[in-house]
């Protein structure tokens, strides 16, 4: 038998289908839109047809991430603090610290020696330095959130940004084009500004190599090496961040 | 779960009546004194023939009275001038002002110029516990005293003895109950035990009487279908609307002790207190000439020194020195609780509860105790971050069979 894990987080939603050794059979990535709960059903579904498997063949299903309570046909819910840690240590055994951005939160989770969460911060007041952040300041520039990354890595040098807040920093952003800097500098500055917010919340916790960065702002390079060059640290990604929440669900579900 | 939600609905179950007891205030409208804040010498109203009962607030007319106060100021605070802007406290007495904390005056400010409620008195509560403060604190209780005096009451030696006993026999009622909280598996939902503490605050001696006697005589007094795995938590902190204890109990877990300002911390007694070390030693010598049920007092001035003296060398609030006492205290309540962590609970902008955050999960994680912050409105909503915080806490300090600290 097999089994599922569905993360739906704030703009995307997950899902993982392992089989009984913990193999990765399938795995999707949808938005989450309006319905948390269609947005669930429809992201497994898309998993069970990629790996030619059906509804009939899941043993147990274990949600995760805040639409978890929608995902009435779970088995179980498990949060995606726990879920993170999980999936991170699938990929690297002996990962210590996990850096989560997602769409409208970070989180930074400490790991024990026996993969056990320790201890974990949230950003809990608003959506600043998280995936939507990204999303308003690249739509600020008129760019696809995907281009960040590589363009921010290109400037050698960083605008400052000086407001965390979303709505404050794309005031500064939008000041910053006025003046004709340029977008290279505007990104790097952007990044910068994500990667001082994160580095602040994991202090608080204290950060212990192997460091493991999940969720979809992992996949920007520009935010990633900007961290690095904070924590002083390689920061691992698994292959696809984004679903490592779905898979620690998935993880949960096998009893692991 | 499901014996949790029977726990519950046994609480819900009481709350009508105790809406029945608070009707019967109406008619004794200008007998009743509000208060805010746990140092509020309540004694003293009682034994003035008032009932002193606790305001909690309403997020009705919050926003109005964030117009009159800063917006960077404890939600309480604005919740209860709020309150007062509904016009719920027409025609009553009036209410005690109490400057412990910075956010209490400027309630008290506020609530001079822009409400129509009577102030019977403001006490300034000194943050010290030496003989100085004491010679203070004696001066605010009869500050009181003249006020209760000047809004028709009356305080005698055989009333304010009164109203000291019965506070003592409300406060043993309370610790009968929490005895309960320490066994395995908690007698009673902590959502459902923090009403009744809310409760206790709002209610006249006979309706405290009769509000503790309703879990003894419950048909829910077999702890058989109450299961033992359910996570075990210390709630501490500033104040708190019952929506946090209802989302604790919603995620399966046993608030075994809510010692927030405004459940346990307004109903715990020197009997339970002298139990803890250093806490009763201080305690202990804070009463050399009386004993707690003050058998012998004669004179007036020597209650007064007592409840004085109760007042100022009670487990502090975040807002006392010294802090330390009060850090020793929680560490004592998670293990004889049998906890398996604590939880504070912050009201937004509350300077003294986050001051001593860091010293108090110094001291926790130092005994092995997981400890969990949470900042919020006031008025507790289950909303997802909030959500995932405290199930994340669950899964990271319990496992089923896992035993208690």
């Amino acid at each position: 038998m097999l089994v599922a894990g569905i993360d739906v987080g704030s703009l995307s939603a997950e899902a993982v289908i392992l089989d009984d050794s913990g193999r990765i059979l399938g795995a999707s990535i949808i938005p989450t839109g309006a319905n948390a709960g269609k947005a669930g059903r429809e992201c497994l579904d898309k998993a069970l047809s990629e790996c030619g498997r059906t509804v009939q063949d899941l043993s147990s299903v274990v949600a995760t991430g805040y639409g978890r309570i929608s995902i009435d046909f779970a088995t179980s819910r498990v949060t995606e603090i726990t879920c993170h840690a999980k999936g991170a240590r699938y990929f690297f055994a002996d990962a210590r610290t996990v850096i989560d951005i997602g769409g409208q939160d970070s989180k930074v989770i400490a790991i024990g020696k026996d993969g056990r969460v320790t201890d974990f911060v949230m950003n809990d007041k608003c959506a600043a330095g998280t995936g939507r952040f990204l999303e308003v300041m690249a739509k600020a520039l008129e760019l696809d959130v995907e281009e960040l990354g590589p363009l921010g890595l290109a400037s050698q040098t960083s605008a400052v940004i000086s407001s965390m807040c979303t709505v404050f920093a794309e005031s500064e952003v939008v000041s910053l084009v006025a003046e004709g800097r340029p977008r290279e500098e505007i990104i790097r500055g952007i990044h910068d500004a994500i990667a001082e917010r994160t580095l602040a919340l994991a202090r608080r916790l204290g950060v212990k190599a192997p460091v493991v960065m999940t969720g979809g702002v992992a996949k920007n390079q520009g935010v990633v090496k900007s961290l690095e060059f904070r924590l002083q640290t390689k920061i691992l990604i698994p292959p696809e961040p984004q679903i490592t929440g779905a898979l620690g669900a998935a993880l949960s579900a096998l009893g692991r | 779960m499901a014996t949790l939600r029977k726990y519950g609905n046994f609480f819900n179950g009481v709350w009508p009546l105790v809406k029945d007891l608070v009707k019967e205030e109406i008619p004794l409208q200008s007998k009743l004194v509000g208060w805010f804040c746990t140092y509020t010498p309540l004694e003293v109203i009682v034994a003035a023939g008032f009932q002193p009962f606790r305001i909690f607030g309403s997020s009705e007319r919050i926003a109005e009275a964030g117009v009159y106060l800063p917006p960077n100021l404890c939600p309480y605070v604005r919740a209860c001038l709020g309150e007062a802007f509904l016009g719920r406290f027409d025609g009553i007495a009036g209410v005690v002002l109490v400057h412990s904390c910075n956010a209490m005056g400027q309630l008290a400010s506020a609530w001079r110029r822009y409400t129509n409620v009577p102030v019977i008195a403001e006490v300034h509560i000194p943050r010290d516990s030496d003989s100085k403060a004491m010679v203070y604190m004696l001066s605010q209780v009869r500050s009181l005293i003249r006020g209760l005096e000047r809004a028709g009451g009356t305080v005698t030696v055989d009333s304010l003895l009164t109203a000291i006993r019965t506070s003592w026999a409300i406060r043993a009622g309370w610790n009968d109950l929490l005895a309960k909280q320490r066994r395995v598996p908690a007698f009673y939902s902590g959502a459902g035990l923090s009403r009744l503490g809310r409760s206790l605050q709002r209610a006249g001696p006979d309706q405290a009487k009769a509000l503790l006697d309703l879990p003894r005589q419950t048909e829910y007094s077999d702890t058989t279908t109450r299961t033992g795995n359910n996570p075990r938590f210390i709630l501490t902190g500033s104040v708190v609307s019952p929506g946090l204890l209802d989302l604790l109990d919603s995620v399966g877990a046993d608030v075994v002790y809510d010692e927030t300002c405004s459940c346990g911390r307004a109903l715990f007694s020197v009997c339970k207190d002298v139990k803890h070390g250093v806490e009763g030693a201080l305690l202990e010598s804070a009463f050399p000439r009386i004993d707690p049920n003050c058998e012998g007092a004669s004179e007036l001035d020597t209650l007064i020194e007592y409840l004085a003296s109760w007042y100022l060398n009670r487990i502090p609030c975040a807002r006392m020195k010294p802090a330390g006492q009060r850090i020793r205290y929680l560490v004592s309540l998670a293990k004889e609780y049998s906890a398996q962590g604590v939880i504070s609970s912050v009201v937004k902008f509350c300077d003294p509860y986050l001051y001593e955050q860091p010293l108090l999960r110094q001291a926790l994680l130092k005994e092995g105790i997981p400890y969990l912050l949470i900042e919020h409105e006031y008025e507790v909503v289950p909303e997802g971050r909030l959500l995932t915080r405290l199930e994340a806490f669950i899964e990271k300090t319990w496992r089923p069979g896992r035993s208690a600290i």
